[in-house]
């Protein structure tokens, strides 16, 4: 089995969650168990992954997880291909020597390390904690000045959008903060990872090259300056380049010496030929070390970096990630059937199960909820019902409280209900009533949010939603719901609500319209 | 005199803007099934001859009924303007701005028209908003629009409706007449003291102006009749083109000016009843999408069978069986069994092979030129007519505030309007036609008040 979670796993968890939201909860529970029961004992990532392959299984094609593992292969051969290609054209064209002009020292180092010391200076500064872009004012203006445009431009296009573009927007723009608060860090290292292998392989093709091209071919380096560039300062900074390897390859091997370097020197007018062509070929261990020193390596260390952190960033998402507690939850509860054993006049058989069963894992009991109600609701509300749709969410109701009508005992409710979830188990759900057919106003979106600050951003929230019933079928109208929970009506109010909700980027908020065959 | 506003306000996604479409005959009004559609007051001024006489406001719906209840609680009593003073207080509060959005109307003194979808159950918001209305003091009628036709929850809307507004009534956006918008005006005279003569002087504007429209309407129909019965076609044609291909030619021609003529009439009518998305699309599969000129539209929405026997009977036909024999007698059956060769009992027998060898007369004049038209076949009157009445009809009733345009209305096995007409009716429409068909402008001229009578009668019952 796979041990090590990765970003596909990630995405085929959000992608299947996103496909189970709608199916009932008692269908999803009997799934997911039999799942635990194969995996028994194990821990819940090994519980999710185990999850994840079952579902694939039987999803049958390529889930977006999936297609994006491959896709990301492809995409890393390709960089590693492409750099590769890329410095090994670059370092064939570069070492060139037909026996005039040998290849400038000095144009290697401009060519081949100082631009990647820029880069990789960039790449440090932005890895700095605390926005490393933000150091610089005039980036901090212009960022500035882009959110202003953004905003701007953002009100500007809501102003001239319908209410249902302007809903599918607002949620779309929430889901897309969340996704981006859960895999956004995971997926900036994974660019960053991804640069340095580009980097990386770079490197590797100009010392492929170079190395190619110093067996084939008959290669010569020197420098030249214009300036009055004494060769002792030209050698001091070669040695103090080379101490990291000067332990193992000393001057004369690992980096030229004094002498080398002297004779190395070229002044155009007096042309090589009085140049020792040992001097000449001293310098080529040096450039490659340096190449290997200061290009290779640093990415190197980049990369194992980034993979380090988009592993760490990867376990903290997985932990964030409602979907994921709310599976190993599921897959944990025992199984309840509500109907009751066959009366078989005082003697029940029951048939066991011809092979034991395995021991199953420590099994989760259903989680307490607290159910808000508007108060206008509450004096004839089928209790009785809602305990059962309740118990068939896994959910068992243990407190009933209304949400007063009034707006000064509305704003005392939050700190209220905060102290009661305290009350209860840690897993425990906040349930509210709602009915379909009422637009979500603002007001109730409010103490949905004053609700979730109140309560932490654990603890699930749930919204129930019902709807009217059609005419006649319980004329005449004691209104709805105190006859009998009804399905919401009109698919569009469904959908207004799901996306309201959406639009409040809460991960651990949960839209559950009421169905009647949910078995 | 300032002019008099109406907010329409109501929770979201009531059918504010639509009842306010309709009353306003405005179809531009932005309506959605999704709540918030409206975000920001807009006026929709009522003009008539020009001159706005009355402005409905639409708004966005409450947002924050409770917390607006709680504080206008708060002022009441306290301020002149307690709408005023809410919006003055909280003016930096973002949260609450669709809420004093929909407030400033009211602070300006705008009267309140509060709508509420009655096929749902009365809600706390619903109460507390209308509590909140009442609170502003300022003149108020409720209107129920139903959404559907659920009515188990009318009569709580009804008595907690009583307690709070001047005045209530039905109001459907999508179905309301004519008749009863005027009756909405109407009421709206009793909400306010103050206002009742200006209500009452744009009651009389409206209805006066309604009238107007019908008059209008007379004469484009009327004129739409003379310029496509006298209709003729006059065209040269080369001697070396083949006769009958021309002859097709022509008649195509001449049924594609006909049948511009006639869409130009609709779409004055469309005009002048201010629909600019809706309109009446004859439908496909009805008959009077077919082809002006094919049989299934003469025989059914001509005239009945025994209008026919009494045209048959009054035996005029003598000229057209002349004209018709010049034709190669192509149509000879036709005519003669209308005029008084076969008599009666022919035209009761033959009413339905009647309209079979329609075909328009083909005069050739000369060797050069043909001409087509004017139609001798009085059916043609009576379908043009017929069509006319049905898309005044569609178009008169249509609610501006339904915006479930249909691709094409299905009409098929409805009656024509005038197979109930009269003998005297009939005789008169004959007499006018052959006048027409036959250039007696004299004739035409003096029985042209005649016929505004008869299209105006009919147009009224129309519209009632
Ligand atoms: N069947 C039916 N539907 C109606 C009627 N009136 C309004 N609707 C529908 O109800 C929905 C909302 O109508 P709007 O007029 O946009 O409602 P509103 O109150 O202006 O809504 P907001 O601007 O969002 O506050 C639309 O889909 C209308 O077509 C009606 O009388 N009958
Ligand atoms: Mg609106």
């Amino acid at each position: 089995m796979k041990t090590t979670w990765s970003i596909g796993d990630s995405i085929d968890l959000e992608y299947f969650a996103a496909l189970d939201q709608d199916t009932p909860y008692q269908t999803l529970r009997e799934r997911d168990r039999q799942v635990v029961e194969e995996v028994s004992g194990a821990a819940k990532e090994q519980a999710l992954a185990a999850w994840l392959q079952a579902r694939r299984r039987e999803a049958g094609r390529a889930t977006p997880g999936e297609i994006f593992t491959s896709a990301l292969g492809v995409v890393r051969l390709f960089l590693a291909l492409f750099g590769l290609i890329f410095g090994f054209a670059a370092g064939w064209g570069f070492f060139i020597y037909l026996g005039q002009a040998p290849v400038n020292v000095l144009y290697f180092f401009v060519v081949f390390l100082l631009p990647q010391w820029f880069f990789l200076l960039l790449a440090v500064v932005a890895l700095l904690p605390g926005h490393g872009f933000g150091l610089y004012p005039p980036l901090q203006l212009a960022g500035t000045l882009l959110r202003y445009c953004y905003t701007a431009a953002w009100k500007k296009l809501f102003n001239c959008l319908g209410a249902e573009k302007r809903l599918r927007l607002t949620a779309f723009a929430s889901q897309g903060r969340l996704f981006a608060g859960r895999l956004g860090k995971v997926f900036f290292w994974l660019a960053v990872s991804l640069t340095q292998i580009f980097a990386c392989a770079i490197n590797i093709g100009v010392l492929a090259s170079a190395l190619l091209k110093i067996a084939v071919t008959d290669l010569a380096f020197g420098w030249q300056s214009t300036m009055a560039f004494s060769a002792e300062k030209l050698f001091a900074a070669v040695r103090f380049l080379a101490l990291p390897w000067s332990w193992l390859w000393p001057e004369g091997v690992g980096h030229p010496s004094l002498v080398q370097i002297v004779g190395s020197h070229i002044v155009l007018k007096e042309g090589i030929v009085r140049l020792q062509s040992e001097d000449l070929v001293s310098w080529w261990p040096f450039l490659l070390l340096c190449l290997v020193a200061y290009g290779l390596l640093p990415r190197l260390v980049l990369w194992l970096f980034c993979r380090w952190q988009g592993r760490r960033a990867l376990a903290q998402s997985l932990s964030r990630m409602p979907e994921a507690d709310e599976l190993w939850q599921r897959m944990r509860s025992p199984l309840v059937t509500t109907a009751g054993l066959p009366d078989t006049g005082g003697e029940i058989a029951i048939t066991m199960p011809a092979t034991p069963r395995k021991e199953r894992p420590e099994s989760a009991p259903a989680r307490p909820a607290l159910l808000l109600v508007p108060a206008e609701l509450q004096p004839d509300l089928p209790k009785d019902a809602i305990t059962d749709w309740l118990a068939r969410q896994g959910l068992s109701l243990t407190a009933l409280r209304p949400i007063p009508a009034e707006y000064g005992a509305q704003l005392a409710l939050p700190a209220a209900v905060a102290e009661e979830m305290k009350t209860l188990a840690p897993a425990a759900a906040l349930c509210l009533l709602a009915e379909s057919w009422l637009p979500p106003i603002a007001s109730f979106m409010e103490l949905l949010r004053q609700l979730r600050q109140a309560i932490g951003s654990e603890g699930q929230i749930i919204l129930l939603l019902i709807g009217k019933g059609k005419n006649g079928e319980s004329t005449p109208a004691p209104a709805p719901p105190s006859s009998a929970l009804v399905p919401p009506d009109d698919p569009v109010m469904v959908t207004v609500w799901r996306q309201k909700l959406a639009a409040l980027a809460d991960p651990a908020l949960r839209l559950l319209p009421f169905a009647a065959e949910d078995s | 005199m300032p002019v008099l506003e109406i907010a329409v306000i109501g929770h979201p996604n009531e059918g504010k803007s639509s009842v306010l479409s309709t009353l306003a005959e405005d179809d531009s009004v932005r309506v959605s099934p999704f709540p918030g559609e409206t975000t920001k007051c807009r006026a929709f001024p009522v003009l008539i001859d020009g001159r706005e006489i009355l402005r409905f406001i639409d708004t966005p719906g409450f947002q924050h009924p409770e917390r607006l209840l709680y504080e206008l609680k708060k002022l009441a009593g306290k301020e002149a303007n307690p709408a005023e003073a809410l919006r003055q207080r909280f003016v930096s509060d973002t949260s609450l701005r669709d809420d004093l959005e929909l407030l400033a109307p009211v602070a300006r003194g705008a009267a309140i028209l509060y709508v509420a979808d009655g096929s749902r159950p009365l809600r706390q918001v619903d109460r507390d908003e209308m509590e909140a209305l009442r609170l502003t003091e300022r003149p108020r009628m409720a209107v129920i629009n139903c959404k559907d036709d659920d009515q188990r929850y009318l009569e709580d809307w009804r008595s907690e409706f009583r307690r709070n507004f001047n005045a209530n009534r039905m109001f459907n956006a999508h179905r309301v007449t004519y008749a009863e918008r005027i009756a909405l005006l109407d009421a709206l005279q009793a909400i306010d003291q103050e206002w009742q003569p200006v209500i009452a002087e744009v009651v009389a504007a409206v209805k006066k102006d309604w009238q107007a429209r019908l008059d209008t309407s007379v004469e484009i129909i009327l004129a739409m009749l003379e310029e496509i019965l006298a209709f003729r076609l006059n065209e040269s044609r080369s001697r070396l083109r083949d006769e009958a291909a021309f002859m097709a030619r022509l008649r195509k021609k001449y049924c594609a000016s006909v049948a511009e003529k006639e869409k130009r009439a609709q779409e004055r009518l469309r005009d002048l009843f201010r629909h600019r998305r809706f309109y009446y699309r004859l439908a496909g599969h009805s008959i009077l999408d077919q082809d002006l000129f094919s049989e299934t539209t003469w025989s059914l929405l001509g005239l009945s069978r025994q209008q026919l026997v009494i045209l048959g009977a009054l035996g005029g036909a003598a000229v057209a069986v002349g004209l018709d024999a010049l034709a190669g007698g192509a149509s000879l059956g036709l005519f003669a069994s209308l005029g008084g060769v076969v008599g009666a009992a022919g035209a009761w027998l033959g009413g339905e092979q009647l309209v079979k060898g329609v075909k328009i007369i083909g005069i050739p004049l000369g060797e050069e030129s043909l001409q087509i038209g004017p139609n001798s076949n009085i059916n043609l009157l009576f379908v043009l007519m017929n069509r006319m009445f049905l898309y005044f009809q569609e178009t008169i009733n249509w609610a501006h505030g339904r915006r479930d345009y249909p691709e094409a209305v299905a009409t098929a096995g409805q009656a024509g309007f005038t197979q109930r007409w009269p003998a005297g009716q009939i005789k008169t429409c004959r007499a006018w036609f052959e006048a027409l068909i036959h250039d007696e402008s004299e004739t035409v001229s003096r029985l042209r008040p005649e016929m505004r009578e008869i299209i105006a009668a009919s147009l009224m019952e129309i519209s009632r």
